[in-house]
């Protein structure tokens, strides 16, 4: 009978696990071994290099470049995500006319397709004929237009795409946490005197620092392996190498150069990363819990 | 007790079941009772609305021909092209027919990925073939690929914003505007007026459409990307001009600041405005775009081809050839139904029709369509007509050599395409541009990359693969 029961429980399970296997595991797996490989993207055949790819990687210019620029693209867009997320959160927490019009509006960007929003904005801050600089130059804030898609400030258009598209996000989620906040806490608050200052780091942050700490967590994840946003605003082109983050880096290894095996070990690479930074990330969670 | 109308959940659960058995059942049904239909996918770079529209006309008459073949056209920018080609041929799953560029053809022939298309030229006549296209692909005595047209970018210039600065523009195009680099860069100097926005010259910063740019400035500098034994010359007196070209360029401002993220289609749109007045990328394609963005001057009294000028290392000025191949993929299930497809592309009727989708880019590869006079009647040919004419020139003075390709004997080099789509040569033009290596160091590092990538990919032994696999 109990020997029954475990067939029956475990072809109910089959199904998930082989889906789990394919989909998830092989793939992983997969890439794992082929970061050890000297596999040519159109090459069926490969040898077994050991860490070749990685001791290779270690010592190449562009490798560092790419993992340094993922970082300020990364955190710049979580940290202002973040900040302006939680500023709009906060204002759309308050009753007001039209509250509902707004909410939809904010969450606009989330909804555009990323390759509209880049062709939006490389629109909007181009230098020939772009608005924003012909804004700018009418108001008497700058005398010549500034060259926003240029080397110079490539890297600062990019976080401000990433963090105009992606912001929503965090409002979404922290109002919904939010609008769960019992509101006698602040009606206490009022009474003992707290002022507006007081009553937000006493009461609103402590109430949403878990979801933060989540919100964070899941915008590292996004950041870090987000490909579309800095290859679309290079389209492949001269900047991308100043915008190139690992999973650009991955890309153009593998269909560019035809190297899948160092592609692989550039994923690699940014799955420990990324395992690392969501081991501190729990040990932090933990203790804040505790 | 009244009977329940309508459906309940039980009839819709037997009714799902039912559907899904049936489907199910219709699996082992016999091969026949399928559409029996074979399928051929082609992809193609002509990815506008009037082009796509001229191949489905192919495909179109060929399922007219074939009933029991159903053809699947895909028109994808040159960008989306190579990144799915390469995807597709990794995954063992190419389309039957598509474009490659005559740079890729060897790297894809070396890994036994085409198989010849002599069929198709044999059913053309080898003689019938213009002799500039005809042998791009010829290699080991095997045709590779077959051009679907032929044209070359010219230097196009506002004439109407060139003469408002006092420069004449030559009606005869022979005769250059400028004969060396020094005076193109004092002309750009002289029209470049920031306040108003005007640029001397746009250039676009798609890695792709840069190399070209790079690739004839070389040639035009008595240079190319390789020697005659394979090895890369990045390094070497005429690519470090090409790069002091640019850097010179940049650091005078006479192309827009933003160039370096500057796509074609941006590129265009600033001539077609007058935000520049020059571009070194004419492609007679972009003819439409100057219906489109400059309504009332589609005509060679504002858009001028001039004659290239040459580098201070050059003799004579050069151009690319563009001339993308049809090639049929070795692992296609369908290579019979592919060579017939192309021979039904270059049939007359429906040839004409897709060379008149853009009859300024896109010469016909046939003498017979090009002596045609269905062809000579089209209204462009009398319109565009320097544009058309110059191009011609520089083929006949075989001042023009493929996309990618900068010396003859680069042609059947099989690691160009890695090369080319690497990212290596934009990487190093970058850094020339942003100050960080000066054209010396950025062509030693260019050189020293291509030269790891290449052993990399095995050479100078053909096939290392293979090759390490017999020993």
């Amino acid at each position: 009978m109990k020997y029954k029961e475990h067939i029956q429980g475990l072809s109910l399970v089959a199904p998930c696990l082989v889906i789990i296997f394919g989909f998830i595991f092989f793939p992983v797996g997969y890439s794992f071994w082929l970061s050890f490989t000297n596999k040519q993207t159109l090459y069926p055949d490969y040898d077994y290099v050991g860490f070749g790819n990685y001791v290779m990687l270690s010592g190449e210019e562009e490798f560092w470049m790419s993992m340094w620029q993922g970082t300020i693209f990364a955190v710049g867009t979580i940290f202002f995500q973040v900040i302006l997320g939680l500023a709009a959160a906060l204002v759309l927490n308050q009753a007001f006319r039209g509250r509902g019009f707004v909410r939809g509006l904010t969450l606009f960007p989330y909804m555009l397709p990323t390759i509209v929003t880049i062709l939006l904005w490389k629109w909007l801050l181009s230098t020939t004929y772009g608005p924003i600089n012909y804004f700018l130059q009418v108001i008497g804030i700058i005398d010549q237009p500034v060259v926003w898609l240029g080397a110079n400030w490539i890297m600062a258009s990019t976080i401000f795409v990433g963090v105009w598209q992606f912001f929503p996000f965090v409002v979404i989620t922290l109002l919904a946490r939010l609008q769960t906040i019992d509101l006698e806490l602040y009606e206490a608050a009022a009474i003992d005197g707290a002022n507006a200052w007081k009553r937000f780091f006493f009461i609103t942050l402590p109430q949403l620092r878990f979801v933060l700490l989540v919100v964070i967590l899941l915008r590292t994840f996004f950041m870090f392996t987000k490909f579309d946003v800095p290859w679309l605003m290079a389209t492949g082109g001269g900047l991308q190498r100043l915008i190139s983050n690992w999973p650009v880096y991955a890309f153009r290894r593998t269909f560019g150069q035809l190297q899948a095996g160092e592609g692989a070990a550039i994923s690699v690479l940014l799955f420990f990363a990324l395992v690392l930074m969501t081991i501190i990330y729990f040990r932090i969670y933990r203790k804040e819990e505790a | 007790m009244a009977k329940k109308k309508g459906i309940t959940r039980r009839d819709f659960l037997k009714g799902v079941a039912g559907a899904a058995a049936l489907g199910t059942g219709a699996t082992f049904l016999p091969r026949k009772a399928h559409a029996a239909k074979r399928t051929l996918r082609i992809w193609h770079t002509e990815a506008s609305a009037v082009a796509v529209k001229a191949v489905q006309k192919v495909c179109d008459k060929f399922e007219q021909l074939h009933p029991d073949v159903k053809v699947f056209a895909e028109g994808l920018g040159w960008a989306g092209l190579g990144t799915k080609l390469t995807t597709s041929i990794a995954a063992g799953n190419p389309p039957d027919i598509t474009h490659i560029q005559p740079y890729m053809y060897r790297s894809l022939q070396i890994k036994g990925e085409l198989v010849p298309v002599d069929d198709v030229y044999n059913h053309l006549g080898i003689d019938n073939i213009f002799e500039a296209v005809r042998d791009i692909a010829h290699y080991d005595g095997k045709y590779w690929g077959i051009s679907h047209e032929v044209g070359t970018p010219v230097l196009l210039i506002r004439k109407d914003l060139a003469e408002k600065a006092g420069y004449k523009v030559p009606k005869d195009w022979t005769k250059p505007m400028f004969k060396t680099w020094d005076e193109e860069i004092e002309y750009l100097e002289a029209v470049t007026d920031p306040k108003k926005g005007q640029w001397g010259m746009s250039l676009p910063g798609t890695a792709y459409f840069l190399q070209e740019h790079c690739g004839r400035w070389v040639a035009s500098n008595g240079g190319s990307f390789y020697d005659e034994k394979w090895n890369p010359v990045f390094d070497q007196d005429p690519f470090v001009g090409v790069l002091d070209f640019i850097l010179t360029l940049s650091k005078k401002k006479i192309v827009p600041p933003d160039w370096l993220s500057q796509s074609w289609l941006g590129m265009i749109q600033e001539i077609c405005l007058g935000k520049t007045t020059l571009i070194d990328h004419g492609y007679g394609r972009i003819a439409l775009s100057i219906d489109k963005y400059a309504p009332g001057k589609a005509s060679e009294d504002y858009f001028y081809p001039i004659w290239r000028p040459v580098g201070p290392l050059g003799e004579k000025s050069y151009t690319d050839l563009d001339a993308e191949l049809w090639v049929v993929f070795s692992k296609s299930k369908n290579q019979d139904l592919a060579m017939e497809w192309l021979k039904l592309f270059y049939e007359r009727d429906l040839y004409l029709n897709y060379i008149a989708q853009y009859p300024v880019h896109m010469y016909p590869i046939t003498k017979s369509l090009a002596n045609d006079p269905g062809y000579k009647a089209l209204p462009e040919l009398k319109q565009w007509k320097a544009w058309i004419d110059i191009q011609a020139e520089y083929i006949s003075r075989k001042q023009a050599l493929p996309v990618g390709i900068y010396a003859p004997h680069e042609l059947h080099i099989p690691f160009v395409m890695e090369v080319f789509d690497s990212g290596i040569i934009v990487d190093e033009i970058v850094s020339v541009v942003q100050g960080r290596r000066n054209p010396k160091q950025a062509g030693q590092r260019m050189t020293e990359r291509t030269k790891e990538l290449i052993k990399k990919i095995g050479y100078p032994v053909p096939d290392p693969i293979k090759a390490a696999k017999s020993a």
